[in-house]
């Protein structure tokens, strides 16, 4: 069946439902049907990155999913990165020093920085530059945004506290 | 596509340069192009004291993809071309590189100095912002380390590039196209200028409001705007709140108005400042007359206006915009009601151009100075880099961050054109690189550290001494890392004189170059 | 750009897939990691009529060890070979071969069964299924068979999977012992298409070389198995000598197309460059020496 039908997910830990014809990419449901806008179209054929969202715990392309694929799924996006106003530590490291400009790929790479930190918590200058390419940006030259995952790393490793998704397996699913 | 002579004498002075180029602008001309063409018409000689040029600039149209502004416009294949030929005068006499640059600099006592082709450089301090370069990447010690390496039989290079950086386009040189006998026609409208406006003002509250003409997609204009508003009026940064949004309908702006150029580092801050400035003489002339305290004694600072020497609070911000907003009759005779002030700021030297096609394309312009080690993988071709490091001179630097960013961001950009991207056609005029796999946009693991420094000569053309900054490497980068590896592949004969150097174009040169008996040495 | 209309069917297991490929013939796409066909349908370069998507199919996604064979599903996700133990001791060279697949968050999504399927001349999984006696299982709604890899990769972007016909399995032998291995790419950007890349697998008896394994992928139309570089070494031996002469004939075996980004002969020679390294590499390992995985 080509018709729309009704699709619920979790996003950013809140119930959320819509409407989707089957070939309604999951970055268009989004964006439009959900109101996230933080997650960004750059290309739509699966490079820049930009539209990286966490599907069930792991970084993927949210322009190369169509929305039904998400159903039943659990979603985080940008938007969930804070948690009560307060910034993630990516956010926070991404502002002092200078991890974005125009911001078109800041959301995809947060996401893919915090994919990647989970997986390798304590990564190298070139860990951290071969997990980012991932994801392109024209305005900064990674120099800022290199500085700021590695700092975001130290920073969530010597946190105390509640970080649960850190005892998460990594590359479950 | 061009063909550039140089002649100079054997002790590396260069006396004289030759350009013939044709741009291929694709299937038509698209306002501003031919910009491409001629955009730096006023630093075409780029830092060097020569005075004798020629160049004939010819404008191609084909069934391409058309051109149009990106960063750098049109210095990236300038200084690609200038440096090179510095490089193989270099080669040809047998001196250093450096040297050679060394001696052809337009000196510092020179400035402002005005060029061939018209442009005025406001200030600059060439030798010494190069030497900063040189010692910042230990010349010398990449030259001993290329001699180790070439008697491994390694392929190591060091590149060196050089540009004055223009910014802010006087509209004027837009009409290098046209014919000087159609300008000189008297029912010929001539163009010039650059300018740029801002607005600051203060709310009954108390709260700071400044407004930009520049519409800024993420160089950090509100951040800049703000610190250089707080510093003039004594409040904090964070305390500024900065409309970056422009309606043309509404808002005070000029036909020259926006964010291209690198034009808001010079004009823009300058309009800021002005803007601020002039708010700040209004706030001390009513705070004189309210405290009956002489202005020359008044201090601005931590959001209150003080007298100097004396104890007591003083007056707020908020107490004064109260009173100018709510008591109008109180203000001092004369004085206008409102706590607002717009600034247009425009440059005073950018004219048309004249009968010889000679302007001033630019208001202000920087200087970098770059240095570069790469090895290259004999077997691949494979580019590495092993070091980068870059001097600019933009004048005063308002955010060091921001503009670390700027030059950054700039410097890949530039990487991205000699390195990586192409817009490629076969020979049928097939398109090649329609997609992102194909058109490649370097990765954060293809980007190399940056090492960046300054060295400001502040503008005396602009309110702040600040110059623009936003293309910067972008005009370097491909000379820069084209000399390098032209350095590397001297001792086989193989020169760079085409973009993007790919691995297997260069796998190409190197098996020509290999199979290509050397008669002579070098 | 968006995709066509389609009409679309998630099954939850094999059967059903295939009781829909059956019904739907030709006019059905199998839509398994989506890294490649998504982009073709945003492109409109593919309008399939139906799209069955796999994702669903949860009896396909498995990794497990049996009869000297590692047995993948054919959704199992690339995610999951990198961080599986059992494939890092297993089936190293896949584990290697992994790090060079596009990027962690395409890994998330792309399967195996999808890329060997897919068949793109400069993939790096059906390099990997070359060098090795891979199997696969292919199913249809009247049975299965088995075919070697040396009847899979058929052409250019073609396998032997028919209409109607699904691959649904992987078979690779587990690491001999006295082997080596390695996997050498040559790209333009990380995480980009192979321009050449090379999977070696050697076993060592003694001094001399007792199988050796090469494919590459990137230059030919299909993932292609260099066996006259092989004999090379099975009958001289493993020192450099026999490794130079074995990457001078692959670079003669293979078949590469000219495109923007290399030449016939830049492919042809980075063949022979890729090939001595990845020999001397899994020689290395095969010897001993060199125990941990070099990142270029």
């Amino acid at each position: 069946m080509a018709e729309p039908g009704k699709i619920r997910m979790t996003v950013n830990g809140q119930a959320r439902e819509g409407w989707a014809e089957p070939r309604r990419l999951l970055v268009d449901f989004l964006r439009e049907d959900l109101g996230l806008t933080g997650t960004h179209v750059g290309c739509e054929h699966g490079i820049c990155g930009a539209c990286t969202v966490l599907f069930n715990g792991e970084a993927a392309r949210s322009c190369l999913m169509l929305a039904v694929q998400a159903d039943g799924a659990d979603l985080m996006t940008v938007e969930g990165l804070a948690r009560d106003g307060k910034l993630h530590p990516l956010q926070e490291a991404f502002w002092e020093h200078h991890g974005l400009q125009c911001g078109f790929c800041t959301p995809g790479m947060l996401m893919a920085a915090y994919d990647f930190l989970r997986v390798n918590p304590d990564p190298t200058e070139q860990e951290i530059r071969e997990a980012l390419s991932a994801v392109l940006c024209r305005c900064t030259g990674y120099q800022g945004i290199v500085r700021a995952v590695k700092a975001a790393a130290e920073r969530m490793r010597t946190r105390l506290g509640d970080d649960m998704e850190r005892n998460r397996a990594p590359g479950a699913g | 596509m061009a063909y550039r002579e140089l002649a100079a004498r054997n002790d590396g002075t260069i006396l004289a340069m030759r350009s013939r180029w044709y741009d291929n602008v694709g299937g038509y001309v698209r306002s501003p192009e031919p910009g491409c063409t001629f955009r730096p018409i006023g630093n075409w000689v780029g830092p060097y004291r020569f005075t004798n040029l020629a160049a004939d600039a010819h404008v191609v149209m084909t069934n391409k993809s058309l051109t149009g502004p990106n960063r750098g416009y049109a210095c990236g294949h300038l200084y690609f071309e200038i440096e090179r030929m510095v490089d193989l005068l270099s080669l040809r006499l047998g001196m250093d590189p450096a040297e050679v640059r060394r001696r052809n600099f337009i000196q510092p006592g020179q400035f402002p100095y005005r060029t061939p082709s018209g442009g005025l450089y406001d200030s600059g301090d060439y030798p010494a912002a190069f030497e900063r370069a040189l010692e910042a990447a230990g010349y010398h010690k990449l030259r001993e380390e290329q001699k180790s390496a070439r008697s491994a039989g390694r392929l190591y290079g060091v590149g060196l590039a050089v540009a004055v950086d223009p910014s802010v386009s006087n509209m004027g040189y837009v009409t290098i196209a046209l014919d000087p006998a159609v300008r000189a026609r008297p029912e010929y409208l001539p163009k010039s200028g650059a300018i740029e406006s801002a607005t600051v003002k203060i709310d009954p509250l108390g709260k700071v409001i400044a407004i930009l003409g520049t519409a800024p997609q993420g160089q950090g204009h509100q951040t800049i705007v703000a610190q250089i508003v707080a510093d003039e009026l004594g409040v904090a940064p964070g305390d500024i709140t900065v409309v970056d949004e422009m309606d043309t309908f509404t808002r005070v702006w000029g036909i020259s108005s926006g964010t291209y150029s690198s034009r808001f580092g010079s004009v823009g801050t300058s309009a800021a400042a002005l803007a601020a400035r002039k708010l700040k003489d209004k706030l001390v002339r009513l705070a004189s007359a309210l405290t009956e305290t002489p202005a020359e004694n008044l201090v601005f600072a931590d959001g209150r206006v003080t007298a100097r020497g004396e104890s007591g609070h003083g007056l707020t911000l908020k107490e004064l915009a109260g009173r100018a907003h709510w008591n109008t009759q109180s203000l001092p005779p004369g004085m206008e009601p409102g706590l607002e002030a717009t600034a247009v700021f425009g440059f005073p030297l950018a004219d048309s151009p004249d009968a010889k096609d000679r302007v001033n394309s630019s208001n202000t312009y920087g200087f970098i100075a770059e240095v570069m080690a790469v090895e290259i993988d004999p077997e691949t071709a494979a580019i590495k880099i092993l070091r980068y490091v870059t001097v600019h001179d933009a004048g005063v630097i308002i955010n060091p961050l921001i503009a670390e960013g700027q030059i950054v961001g700039g410097a890949l950009h530039g990487l991205g054109g000699a390195l990586w991207e192409e817009l490629a056609y076969d020979s049928e005029g097939q398109f090649l690189s329609g997609t992102f796999m194909d058109y490649l946009v370097p990765s954060a693991k293809e980007a190399p550290l940056v090492e960046v420094e300054h060295l400001a000569t502040p503008s005396p053309f602009t309110t702040l001494g600040a110059k623009g900054l936003g293309e910067a490497s972008s005009m370097t980068a491909p000379a820069v890392v084209a000399n390098a590896v032209s350095d590397a592949l001297a001792p086989l004969g193989v020169q760079i004189t085409e973009l993007p150097i790919t691995p297997s174009r260069l796998w190409h040169l190197l098996e020509a170059a290999r199979q290509t008996p050397r008669i002579g040495s070098r | 750009m968006k995709p066509p209309r389609f009409d679309y069917h998630a099954p939850a297991s094999a059967a059903e897939a295939l009781e829909l490929l059956g019904r739907y013939g030709a006019d059905a796409r199998l839509l398994a990691g989506g890294q490649s066909l998504v982009p073709l349908l945003n492109f409109r370069l593919s309008a399939p009529a139906v799209i069955v998507d796999l994702n669903r199919a949860a009896d396909l996604a498995y990794i497990r060890e049996e009869n000297g064979r590692v047995r993948l599903g054919a959704m199992t996700r690339q995610r999951a070979i990198e961080f599986s133990p059992l494939v890092k001791s297993r089936l190293p060279l896949l584990a290697e071969a992994t790090r060079w697949v596009g990027h962690l968050p395409t890994r998330t999504r792309g399967t195996i069964g999808g890329s060997l399927a897919h068949s793109d001349p400069a993939a790096e999984y059906p390099a990997v299924a070359t060098a090795l006696d891979t199997e696969f299982v292919i199913r249809a709604r009247t049975g299965e068979r088995v075919v070697r890899v040396t009847e899979f990769f058929v052409g250019l972007m073609t396998t032997a999977v028919q209409p109607g016909e699904m691959l649904v399995e992987v078979r690779l032998p587990v690491l001999a012992p006295n082997s080596g291995w390695a996997f050498e790419e040559f790209s333009r950007r990380r995480g980009d298409f192979a321009i050449v890349g090379i999977a070696a697998m050697v076993t060592t008896e003694g001094d001399r070389c007792r199988s050796a394994r090469l494919a590459a992928c990137g230059a030919g139309p299909a993932a292609m198995r260099l066996r006259g570089a092989e004999e090379i070494l099975e009958q001289g031996g493993l020192d450099d000598r026999y490794v130079d002469d074995a990457a001078a004939r692959a670079a003669e075996l293979v078949d590469p197309s000219a495109d923007l980004h290399a030449s016939v002969e830049y492919r042809r020679h980075l063949t022979r460059v890729l090939t001595r390294r990845a020999l001397k590499h899994a020689v290395d390992r095969a010897r001993g020496a060199g125990a941990q995985p070099r990142r270029s």
